[in-house]
C-alpha cells in the first residue's frame, strides 16, 4: 500500500504548543478516524496536511511532497461557508472550472457527484435556501469534484439530524467502495467506530494511540463464550480453576491468565460436553477506549 | 484561464450580492458634478476627471469585492485549486473589469457632451485612454495589499491615505515617484521621453506592489479558527 500522508516529529506552536511530536502515516485504502477533544489539535493537523498552516518543526509529506495545492485531495472543512448566491450546480461548475476541468468533463463530473450526495433534484436552487444537511452534501460534492484519491472530512456529521448522519455515513461507505482513502475527523465516536478501519486519538496535541480499529478495541486476554445451556454445577466447577464471569444463561466471559490457558479451558468445556456456539474476543466500545486513553491524562 | 475564471466568478458573485449599487451611485454623482460644465470642458479635463474617477472607483470596488471573502472558510475551498498568486491576480482582474466599464461610461459621456469630439476622433480618444487603464491596474495592485484579504480592514484606511498621496504626489519625491496624476496626464503632454519614463516607472511600481502583496499573502497562514 502506498503511503499518502507521512508526518514525522511534527510540532506546531502558536502562542503555546498546539501539536507536539506528531508521528502519523495514512496509507492508501485506509479510512482513518482522527478523534480528540475540542482543542486537541485535530483541525490544526488537517490544516497542516493541506498546506494552510506551516509546521513549526518536523516533516510533513503528502503524496511524497511538501503540502500545497493539489487536486488529489478533496476537503470538506468544519462548518464550511459557501458563496450562497449561487445554486449548487452553478457553484460546483465554477469550482470545476477553477480546478482546470473543461467542457463535458465538468458536466459529467458534476452530475456524478450530485448523484452520489443525493442532490440532483435540488441542485438548481440557490444555496441560500439550503438546509444545513443540504449544504453539507454540497460540501462533500465539492470535495469529490476532482475525483481525489484522498478525502479529508472535518466533522462532516456535526449538526446533522439522525437521518442526515445516516445519509452521510452511506456516502462515506460508498467512497470506501470506490477505493478512496479517507481521513475523517469527528466527535461522534459511534459513527467513527462504524465506518473507520483505523483510528488515531489526539490528546493535548499528541497522538496517544493509533492503529487498526479491530486490534485497538480488542481487550487483550478477554473472550466471550456463547454456550448452549451451561449447567450451574459445571460453571461452579470451572470457576474454581479459571477466571470466568457469567453474563447470562448462555454467555460467559473468560479471562486468559497465561498464554495457552484458553486451549486448556476449551478442552475442559468439550470434556464436559458443553456445546460452544461462539467464541469471540471481547471488544470495548470506541467511547470507552477513548475515555481510558484521555481522561485525566 | 484559472485566473480569468476566478475573476469572472468573483465578479458574478459581487454583482449578485451588491448589484454594483455604490459604483452606480458614485458614477451618477460624478456625472451630475460635471452636468452644468460639459460645454466648457476640454479633452484634458475629461481625461483628468476619468483618471481621478478611476482611482476612486477602484478604491471602492477593491475593498467591497475582497471583503466578500474575508471569511477564510469561504476562500479556503477556492484555494484548494488555485495558487495564492492566481488568487490575488484574479481578484485584481475582478476589480479591474467593473472599474474599467464605469470609467469608460464616464469617458463616453465626456466624449459626446464636451468639446472633445472637436479635438480627437473617437478611436484616437479611446487610444489615449491607455494611461487610465494603467491607473486602474496600478490602483488595484497597490490597494490589494491593504485589503482584508492580505492585511486587514484597518489597514485599508492606511491604503486610502497612501492612494491619495500617490495620486496627488509630493514635490520632494517627484523624481522617483511621479504622482499618479502625472501618469493620467501622460497622454496630454507632448514630452514623449518623460511620459515613457513615467509609464515605465509606474509599470515597475505596479509589479513591485503586487509582488509585495503576494509575498505577504503567501506567508500568511490560512487559519480560520485561531488557536
Amino acid at each position: 500500500m502506498d503511503t499518502l500522508i507521512e508526518i514525522k516529529s511534527l510540532q506546531k506552536h502558536f502562542k503555546t504548543p498546539v501539536l507536539s511530536g506528531i508521528n502519523f502515516t495514512l496509507c492508501e485504502g485506509q479510512t482513518l478516524g482522527l478523534i480528540g477533544e475540542n482543542g486537541a489539535g485535530k483541525t490544526t493537523l488537517i490544516k497542516i496536511i493541506l498546506g494552510f498552516l506551516h509546521p513549526t518543526s518536523g516533516s510533513v509529506k503528502v503524496f511524497g511532497k511538501v503540502p500545497g495545492r493539489t487536486s488529489r485531495i478533496g476537503y470538506l472543512p468544519e462548518k464550511p461557508d459557501y458563496h450562497l448566491l449561487f445554486s449548487g450546480r452553478e457553484y460546483l461548475g465554477w469550482l470545476a472550472r477553477l480546478s482546470g476541468m473543461s467542457g463535458w468533463v465538468i458536466h459529467n463530473r458534476i452530475e456524478d457527484v450530485l448523484e452520489l450526495v443525493g442532490m440532483q433534484g435540488r441542485a438548481n436552487q440557490h444555496m441560500s435556501n439550503y438546509s444545513k444537511g443540504m449544504l453539507q452534501r454540497i460540501g462533500v460534492a465539492q470535495a469529490l469534484l476532482s475525483d481525489p484519491s484522498l478525502v479529508i472530512l472535518d466533522e462532516p456529521l456535526s449538526g446533522l439530524d439522525p437521518s442526515g448522519q445516516k445519509d452521510l455515513r452511506d456516502i462515506i461507505v460508498e467512497l470506501q467502495k470506490r477505493g478512496k482513502t479517507i481521513l475523517l475527523c469527528s466527535h461522534l465516536l459511534f459513527e467513527v467506530e462504524r465506518v473507520c478501519t483505523d483510528i488515531a486519538i489526539i490528546h493535548k496535541g499528541r497522538i496517544v494511540h493509533s492503529g487498526n480499529m479491530n486490534e485497538v478495541l480488542v481487550e487483550q486476554n478477554n473472550y466471550e463464550f456463547g454456550l448452549v445451556n451451561l449447567p450451574n454445577h459445571i460453571y461452579n466447577e470451572l470457576a474454581l480453576d479459571f477466571v470466568i464471569k457469567q453474563i447470562d444463561q448462555n454467555n460467559i466471559l473468560y479471562t486468559e491468565k497465561f498464554v495457552g490457558e484458553k486451549e486448556v479451558f476449551l478442552g475442559r468445556l468439550l470434556e464436559k460436553q458443553v456445546i460452544i456456539n461462539e467464541l469471540k474476543p471481547v471488544k470495548r466500545s470506541l467511547e470507552d477506549f477513548f475515555i481510558s486513553n484521555t481522561k485525566g491524562k | 484561464m484559472k485566473v480569468l475564471g476566478l475573476a469572472l466568478f468573483s465578479l458574478k458573485e459581487y454583482v449578485r450580492s451588491s448589484g454594483l449599487l455604490l459604483e452606480i451611485i458614485m458614477t451618477a454623482i460624478t456625472i451630475c458634478m460635471f452636468l452644468d460644465h460639459y460645454s466648457r470642458l476640454t479633452a484634458n479635463d475629461v481625461y483628468l476627471a476619468v483618471g481621478f474617477f478611476s482611482v476612486a472607483i477602484t478604491t471602492l470596488t477593491t475593498y467591497r469585492l475582497t471583503k466578500r471573502e474575508t471569511n477564510a472558510r469561504i476562500y479556503m475551498i477556492l484555494m484548494r485549486s488555485l495558487s495564492r498568486f492566481e488568487y490575488l491576480l484574479g481578484k485584481i482582474i475582478a476589480v479591474f473589469i467593473p472599474s474599467t466599464i464605469f470609467s469608460f461610461v464616464l469617458f463616453l459621456l465626456g466624449f459626446h457632451f464636451t468639446g472633445m469630439q472637436a479635438q480627437y476622433s473617437f478611436s484616437e480618444a479611446v487610444v489615449r485612454l491607455y494611461p487610465i487603464l494603467m491607473v486602474l491596474l496600478i490602483s488595484g495592485s497597490i490597494l490589494i495589499i491593504f485589503t482584508p484579504l492580505v492585511l486587514g480592514k484597518m489597514a485599508y484606511i492606511f491604503g486610502l491615505g497612501l492612494m491619495c498621496f500617490l495620486t496627488l504626489g509630493h514635490n520632494e519625491i517627484l523624481a522617483f515617484l511621479p504622482p499618479i496624476q502625472a501618469l493620467i496626464r501622460a497622454n496630454l503632454t507632448p514630452t514623449i521621453g518623460l511620459n515613457l519614463g513615467i509609464v515605465f516607472l509606474w509599470g515597475l511600481y505596479t509589479v513591485l506592489f503586487f509582488a509585495m502583496a503576494w509575498v505577504i499573502f503567501v506567508k500568511r497562514e490560512l487559519n480560520y479558527d485561531p488557536e
